[in-house]
C-alpha cells in the first residue's frame, strides 16, 4: 500500500497504489473510482479490502480521491464533473506509468461507476465494473434532492439559498451539480472489449450495449449493503459482492 | 459577516506532502504546511473510530488547510489497520495503540520539521486518544477533544428528566404503553454506558481516572478545548458540565462549548463552520508562536 500524489502540475490528486503480490502472465491493472460525499466515507474501507484482494491476484491497483474530495486538492466548492472525468484519465495514465500495464480495468461505485463508464473509451479500458451506478448527473441531483426532502435531519440535509444541496455533511454546489448535466450512461459506454459487469443497477439500465460486448449482471442478495451502518456507526463490509468483483476481474481483466 | 468570511480559505495558503511514519509497517498520513513561514506549534489530527484520515465530512482536511492558512503545520494520519495504513502485529489494545502511534507521529513531525510544541485533536475515539497522548507526552501543550467522554451528574439528570416531566408527549407515550400492557421501563442509557466499558471497542475510563488526568494536565498548564454535541446527550447535556464534574478545570486553561443541535459527526453545515472557527480562534489565542 503506497500513497502518492499525482497530476501535481495541475491539481494535486491523492491516490494509493497497491503493487501486485504475484506476477500474472500479462501485466494488468485496475483503477478504483470512489463514489462521493457520505458514500465515499462508507466505502473507503471496502475499497481498500477490494484493492488488497486484487493485488493478491496479481493486479496493479490504484484507488484515488477526485479533485476537491478526500485528500486531493481543493474542495467541493471548486470542482466539477468534467474535472472528475479528467481525473479518471489521469489516474489511468498514472497507473500505466507506474506499472507499465497496458491492460487496465475500471471499477466504479455509484458516481464512480458513471465516471468510469464515461471515461472508459478514452482510457482504453479493457473491462468495466459498474456497481450500483448512478445513471446520470441529473439523476444524482434528483437523488440528493429526494433524500434531503425526505430527511428527518433538516439541519444537515437541506437546500440552501444558493441552491446548493447540503446532504449528510457535504455541500454540493449548484454549479457542481449543473456540471453533471449531460453526463449519463449510454450504450456507447459499454465498449470495453473484455466485458462489463453490472452490479445492482437501480433503476435498471435501459441503455443497450453493442451486441458484441459481453455484459454480466450481478444482483446481490442485499443490494446497497455497502451503504449499511450499524447502531454503533460501524460499517458493513460487503464481502460477498467484493469477492464476486475480484473473481470477475480475475477472469476478464 | 457570515461565518464563511471569517474562516481562512482552505484552498489557499498551504502545501501538502506525504508522511510515511515508521517501519517496517509504516503509518501513512499527509503533512499540511503553510506556504509561508510556519509557527512553532503543530497539530496532530487523529482518526475518529474507523474513519480514515480525512475525517468525518472531510473535517480533518478542512481543519488542516485552514490551520495552515494561519501558519500552523498539521499532520493527519491513519493508525495501523485504519484507512491507508496497514495492520501491525502488536500486543497493545486499541487504546494503547492509538496513544503509542500518536506519539510515533509526533516524533516523526518533530524530526522532520523541528516542531517541539504540539496540539492533539480528535473526535470521538480520537478525543480519547488526544487526551491520553497528552498525558504521556509533555510536548503536547494543547488538547482538543470533540465529542469525547463525559460523565452524567445530578445537573445532567435535571436537564435530562425535567423536560420530560413537563412534556405532554412524554406522558402520552407512557400512558399509551401502559394501556397496551407492554410497559417496559428502559434502564437509563447512561448507566448502561458508564461501566459496561464498550463504545465501539473503546472503554470509558472511570471518572476518577479522568479526574487525575485533568489534574496532571492542569498542573502542566496544558490548554484544553472540549466541544460536545447533541450526539453525546446521554453523557453530556449542559454547558459547564466538565467544570462541575472536574473542579480542577476551573484553575486550568480550559474551555468548553456545547453545540446541542450538532450531531456526533457534526454533519450540520453551520455546526461544521462553528466548530472549525472555535478551534482556530482557540489555537491563535493560546498558541501565538
Amino acid at each position: 500500500m503506497e500513497p502518492l500524489f499525482f497530476d501535481t502540475a495541475r491539481r494535486q490528486l491523492y491516490g494509493v497504489y497497491h503493487p501486485p503480490a504475484m506476477l500474472r502472465t500479462a501485466s494488468a491493472g485496475v483503477v478504483l473510482c470512489y463514489p462521493i460525499g457520505e458514500e465515499y466515507m462508507r466505502i473507503h474501507r471496502a475499497f481498500r479490502w477490494l484493492a488488497e484482494r486484487l493485488a493478491a491476484r496479481g493486479f496493479h491497483v490504484l484507488r484515488f480521491d477526485y479533485d476537491g474530495t478526500g485528500n486531493s486538492a481543493g474542495n467541493l466548492e471548486s470542482t466539477s464533473f468534467p474535472a472528475w472525468q479528467d481525473n479518471v484519465l489521469s489516474a489511468v495514465d498514472e497507473l500505466r506509468s507506474i506499472s507499465g500495464a497496458e491492460q487496465l480495468s475500471l471499477i466504479g461505485l455509484r458516481i464512480g461507476a458513471l465516471l468510469a463508464a464515461a471515461s472508459a473509451a478514452a482510457a482504453r479500458c479493457h473491462s468495466l465494473v459498474l456497481w450500483d451506478p448512478v445513471p446520470s448527473g441529473s439523476a444524482f441531483r434528483a437523488q440528493l434532492e429526494a433524500r434531503v426532502t425526505n430527511s428527518g435531519t433538516p439541519l444537515s440535509d437541506f437546500i440552501d439559498e444558493q441552491q446548493a444541496i447540503n446532504c449528510a455533511g457535504y455541500r454540493f454546489t449548484n454549479a457542481l451539480l449543473a456540471s453533471g448535466q449531460g453526463v449519463e450512461l449510454a450504450a456507447s459506454h459499454f465498449s470495453a472489449a473484455g466485458g462489463v459487469l453490472l452490479i445492482d443497477p437501480q433503476p435498471p439500465i435501459t441503455a443497450l450495449p453493442a451486441a458484441d460486448i459481453s455484459v454480466d449482471l450481478l444482483h446481490s442478495d442485499t443490494p446497497a449493503d455497502w451503504d449499511t451502518v450499524d447502531e454503533l456507526g460501524g460499517l458493513f463490509l460487503p464481502t460477498a459482492t467484493l469477492s464476486s468483483i475480484v473473481d470477475w476481474v480475475n477472469e476478464h481483466g | 459577516m457570515s461565518m464563511d468570511s471569517v474562516l481562512p480559505a482552505a484552498s489557499v495558503g498551504y502545501a501538502e506532502s506525504l508522511a510515511v511514519i515508521g517501519a517496517p509497517v509504516p503509518l501513512h498520513g499527509v503533512l499540511s504546511s503553510p506556504s509561508g513561514a510556519a509557527r512553532e506549534t503543530a497539530l496532530l489530527i487523529l482518526n475518529s473510530g474507523l474513519l480514515h484520515q480525512v475525517g468525518a465530512c472531510n473535517a480533518s482536511v478542512e481543519l488542516a488547510r485552514s490551520a495552515a492558512a494561519l501558519g500552523y503545520r498539521s499532520l493527519r494520519f491513519d493508525g495501523s489497520g485504519i484507512g491507508d495504513s496497514a495492520s501491525r502485529s502488536t500486543s497493545e489494545n486499541h487504546e494503547q495503540r492509538a496513544v503509542s502511534e500518536t506519539l510515533e507521529a509526533l516524533h516523526w513531525l518533530a524530526q522532520h520539521t523541528g516542531t517541539q510544541r504540539f496540539v492533539s485533536v480528535g473526535l470521538c475515539s480520537g478525543a480519547f486518544a488526544s487526551f491520553n497522548a497528552a498525558l504521556e507526552e509533555p510536548r503536547i501543550e494543547g488538547v482538543i477533544q470533540i465529542a469525547g467522554f463525559a460523565y452524567p451528574n445530578f445537573k445532567w439528570k435535571l436537564h435530562h428528566y425535567l423536560p420530560r416531566i413537563y412534556s405532554a408527549r412524554s406522558w402520552k407515550n407512557r400512558i399509551t404503553r401502559s394501556l397496551g400492557g407492554r410497559v417496559q421501563w428502559r434502564k437509563a442509557l447512561p448507566d448502561a454506558y458508564l461501566d459496561t466499558e464498550t463504545s465501539a471497542g473503546w472503554s470509558i475510563p472511570p471518572q476518577e481516572t479522568v479526574a487525575a488526568g485533568y489534574q496532571r494536565l492542569t498542573q502542566r498548564d496544558v490548554a484544553m478545548l472540549n466541544i460536545m454535541t447533541g450526539g453525546e446527550s446521554y453523557w453530556y447535556n449542559y454547558q459547564g458540565q466538565f467544570k462541575d464534574n472536574f473542579p480542577v478545570l476551573s484553575q486550568a486553561r480550559f474551555e468548553e462549548h456545547h453545540l446541542p443541535e450538532a450531531s456526533h459527526i457534526i454533519a450540520e453545515r453551520d455546526a461544521q463552520l462553528s466548530v472549525r472557527q472555535l478551534m482556530l480562534d482557540w489555537l491563535t489565542r493560546h498558541f501565538k508562536a
